[in-house]
């Protein structure tokens, strides 16, 4: 541990950033899929400053006076490289909810679709975590018998899409936004027709957020199994990425989006395994592994896009990607 | 390992196609040049590429088939595999200790009975001459890897030179060496040619004695990935992984002009046979193809699912018209319209109606496209604000359409010349950052112009105008006119030759496709 960070300090040293700190979270018993998502959003800077910004006016701490605290004691480390153990923020996400109260390995998503809903809901109204993370989606419905489109919006904080193999995340998104048919029992009530018409339904992106959020499905339940099983499938990501799924009124479809962190998962399925994250900080990647950090290079972002083969089920894949828009 | 049952996504794979000039089927030879797996030995994530070499002399004498797997480079015997019955076998199989093989290029100028040139390059930045005749090993040069120790991405013989080799790397520097000089083993002092963000060249001669590399050019940022030379052997195109194709005059050592992806890396590019088209893959998952002649992106292929990891001219399904054919009116094309055979030269003096491009994929697939006459006669494009260059006497084709088309442009940073420069500027936020290294850090008068005036040489001054890459509302986005799931791996390489289409995918397996009325003596 010790022998780490003065080995990262030996490699970017000179080049470490004023005001940054890299820190490595304590693991304190299958709590990676924790440590991985808040170091995505400690380094999703935006969101940093929010937290950092945040005074609880209540006495009793909330999930998210504990995170700022968390943020507080990081950002100001006399040291800029180390290792701290959140200690109360584990108790208090432990007290707040049955589901992450025990020493399991939980799902990353689960745990960051929880805290983003929980600190919303204790700003309350419009905030700054729908600011940073909120988009909205168009679900375009159009009645295959009068042709009338009916469109319906809907807001995100991330994006889940279905993996397939040998396939890219620009691939998975067109996926996300391709067309169904709904028929027989699925039909449409038209209210045009005033009946249940067959009808074709996609979803598009008509406002983009300003951080995007993509969950990568993997894991999948398997009926004969009774199981979640992991899809390994090799799944690329680029380091920066423009959406084609942009519905035509959309105000920017070309806007460029910039890689800043990625939950790689490792392992066999959900409640097994381990999770790390990488982080690009100030023009270099950082991984993330509980309390170790390491500084790594872009092209070894290669490892991190699953394995094609099905023999490598135990592989490291991205999980969770977050994109930043480019001003 | 427990098998899975979830086998819902295995697409089978596919063995024949059908296009409008007929059937297209996987030769039953396929598999005897294919890798064939009799150790445990992994291909460390390396894409398998292909060289090839065919010719028509009689008995197909010099042809040579030659792909890397793992640390091994195979050669085969390769004559259209469809007119011979067994004479496919391995010739010769190297193993290399201490670096893997990655990208190898055939001499086309030096080719003899007794000499048939490869040069290889390794993970290690070393490369290696083999004469493929006889199978030995005749050179190798940066052997102490002194010159650059990076991995290696492509590497080239120019064409029309004997001797003279390029090679990428991926540090993204490109090297030009003679292979009858020695390397330089100590520190290389290099003089500056010239210097810029975006493409500089240093040269290692000295008047005492001539040494490899001749030059040493470094190309934006991030590796090289793949380069190309132009048909009329004046230019080289370059993709890198900082999204941008750059064409290159490397005889008066300039860059003349630049094109960047939709999103992501450039991963491959090629050239039309005529010259005026290339074409780029990368990680936007599109195939983008880009007029050489007007400087702007014509057409935008979607269809694959992942990245694109080679693309290709077919230089025998082109389809044209010949200049003085006054009867072509546009509407009865098959008369006038024929598919060509020869690829090549004769295509220069023609009109060309339709260019057929091939990519192949980390999504296992082989796509087919047509790019036809409603792109290449398409006004709407020529108002595309992208990358035009001015070149003053040198081809008279491109300077009249860049003229044309750079009265509809906001120049940006052409203030050298008239100090108002540019007024109307939509297109001039978001992207800019990433369009061009020379963009950001240097003072706005050199921002996206560099003017270059070669000393020694009169050929031109080259004006080189960067622009944002066009909305994907803009260009024409284009479907396969065919996709097919040709492997179980990743596609990395692709080639055609006249009767044949061959691809090479990570696993080594080789598939190759005969065209349409080639009688197979096998079949």
């Amino acid at each position: 541990m010790g022998s780490n960070s003065s080995q990262l300090e030996k490699e970017i040293g000179t080049e470490l950033p004023a005001n940054e700190h890299y820190f490595g979270l304590v693991n304190f018993g299958n709590t990676c899929y924790c440590n991985s998502v808040l170091q995505a959003l400690y380094f999703c800077r935006p969101f940093r400053e929010q937290v950092l910004m945040y005074k609880s006016n209540n006495k009793k701490d909330s999930l998210l006076a504990c995170l700022a605290d968390l943020f507080k004691n990081i950002s100001s480390q006399r040291r800029k490289i180390g290792v701290i153990a959140p200690k109360k923020f584990i108790a208090k996400l432990r007290k707040e909810n049955d589901l992450f109260d025990n020493y399991m390995q939980q799902d990353a998503h689960e745990f960051l679709n929880y805290l983003l809903n929980t600190i919303a809901d204790i700003l309350q109204a419009a905030t700054w975590v729908h600011e940073i993370f909120e988009g909205i989606l168009v679900n375009e419905t159009r009645c295959l018998c009068c042709e009338s489109v009916s469109c319906k919006d809907e807001s995100f904080l991330d994006l889940s899409v279905d993996v397939e193999e040998n396939t890219s995340i620009t691939s998975c998104l067109k996926g996300f936004s391709s067309t169904e048919t709904l028929r027989s029992d699925q039909k449409y009530y038209c209210e045009q027709c005033c009946g249940k018409q067959e009808a074709e339904k996609r979803m598009r992106v008509k406002k983009l957020p300003k951080t995007l959020a993509l969950h990568l499905k993997r894991f999948k339940y398997v009926e004969d199994l009774h199981r979640y099983t992991k899809l390994s499938y090799r799944v690329v990501f680029p380091l920066e990425i423009k959406l084609f799924n942009m519905s035509n009124d959309a105000t920017n479809p070309d806007q460029m989006y910039d890689l800043f962190a990625v939950v790689v998962h490792c392992g066999s399925g959900p409640n097994r395994g381990h999770y790390i994250s990488i982080v690009k900080s100030h023009g270099f990647w950082l991984l993330f592994d509980d309390d170790a950090v390491e500084k790594i290079e872009p092209n070894a972002m290669e490892d991190f896009y699953g394995l094609a083969s099905e023999t490598y089920k135990s592989s490291a894949a991205g999980y969770i990607l977050f994109y930043q828009a480019r001003e | 390992m427990a098998s899975s049952s979830n086998g819902n996504n295995q697409e089978e794979i596919k063995c024949e196609f059908l296009v409008k000039e007929g059937r297209y089927k996987v030769s039953p030879l396929s598999a005897s040049y294919s890798y064939q797996k009799t150790t445990y030995q992994t291909n460390h994530g390396n894409p398998v590429k292909l060289s090839m070499v065919t010719s028509n002399c009689e008995g197909g004498l010099y042809g040579r088939l030659v792909y890397n797997y793992g640390r091994e480079l195979f050669t085969f015997a390769y004559k259209e595999s469809t007119r011979q019955d067994t004479d496919n076998k391995i010739l010769d199989k190297k193993a290399y200790k201490s670096a893997i093989p990655l990208c190898h290029d055939f001499n086309l100028i030096t080719r003899s009975p007794d000499t048939l040139n490869l040069i290889v390059g390794f993970n290690t930045g070393q490369m290696q001459l083999i004469n493929v005749v006889k199978y030995e090993i005749m050179k190798n040069f940066n052997e102490s890897r002194n010159i650059d120790n990076s991995k290696i991405t492509c590497i080239k013989w120019i064409p029309g030179k004997d001797n003279l080799f390029i090679a990428s790397y991926f540090s993204g520097n490109i090297y030009m060496y003679d292979d009858n000089l020695p390397c330089s083993n100590g520190p290389i002092t290099y003089s500056v040619v010239k210097e810029s963000d975006d493409f500089s060249v240093y040269t290692s001669k000295s008047k005492l004695q001539q040494r490899n590399p001749i030059y040493k050019w470094t190309i934006g940022k991030g590796a090289v990935n793949d380069m190309a030379f132009s048909p009329d052997c004046r230019h080289l195109a370059t993709v890198s992984q900082d999204g941008f194709m750059r064409v290159i005059n490397y005889e008066t050592n300039t860059v003349i002009s630049t094109m960047k992806s939709y999103f992501g890396g450039l991963l491959c590019v090629a050239w039309s046979s005529d010259g005026k088209c290339v074409a780029t893959g990368g990680e936007d998952d599109l195939v983008t193809v880009w007029s050489f002649t007007e400087g702007v992106v014509i057409a935008r292929c979607d269809g694959h699912r992942s990245w694109v990891n080679a693309v290709a001219f077919d230089p025998y399904t082109i389809f044209v018209t010949n200049r003085d054919d006054a009867s072509f009116s546009g509407s009865e094309d098959e008369a006038n319209v024929n598919c060509h055979r020869n690829g090549s030269n004769e295509v220069e003096n023609s009109n060309v109606l339709s260019y057929r491009i091939g990519s192949v994929g980390q999504d296992t697939q082989f796509l087919l496209w047509d790019i036809g006459e409603d792109i290449l006669t398409s006004e709407r494009h020529r108002k595309q604000p992208q990358t035009v260059t001015v070149n003053s006497n040198t081809n008279s084709n491109s300077n009249t359409i860049s003229r044309a088309s750079i009265n509809d442009l906001k120049i940006d940073g052409i203030s050298d010349y008239s100090n108002k420069s540019d007024s109307s500027s939509s297109n001039n936020k978001s992207d800019h950052s990433h369009n061009n290294s020379n963009n950001s850090n240097n003072n706005n008068n050199n921002n996206n112009t560099s003017i270059t005036t070669t000393t020694n040489n009169n050929e031109s001054t080259s004006i080189n105008i960067q622009y944002q890459c066009p909305s994907i509302t803009e260009i024409p986005l284009i479907e396969p006119i065919v996709a097919r799931k040709i492997a179980h791996e990743r596609v990395t390489s692709l080639a055609f030759t006249e009767d044949c289409i061959t691809c090479a995918s990570q696993d080594g397996q080789i598939t190759i496709w005969i065209r349409p009325n080639i009688v197979s003596t096998q079949l």
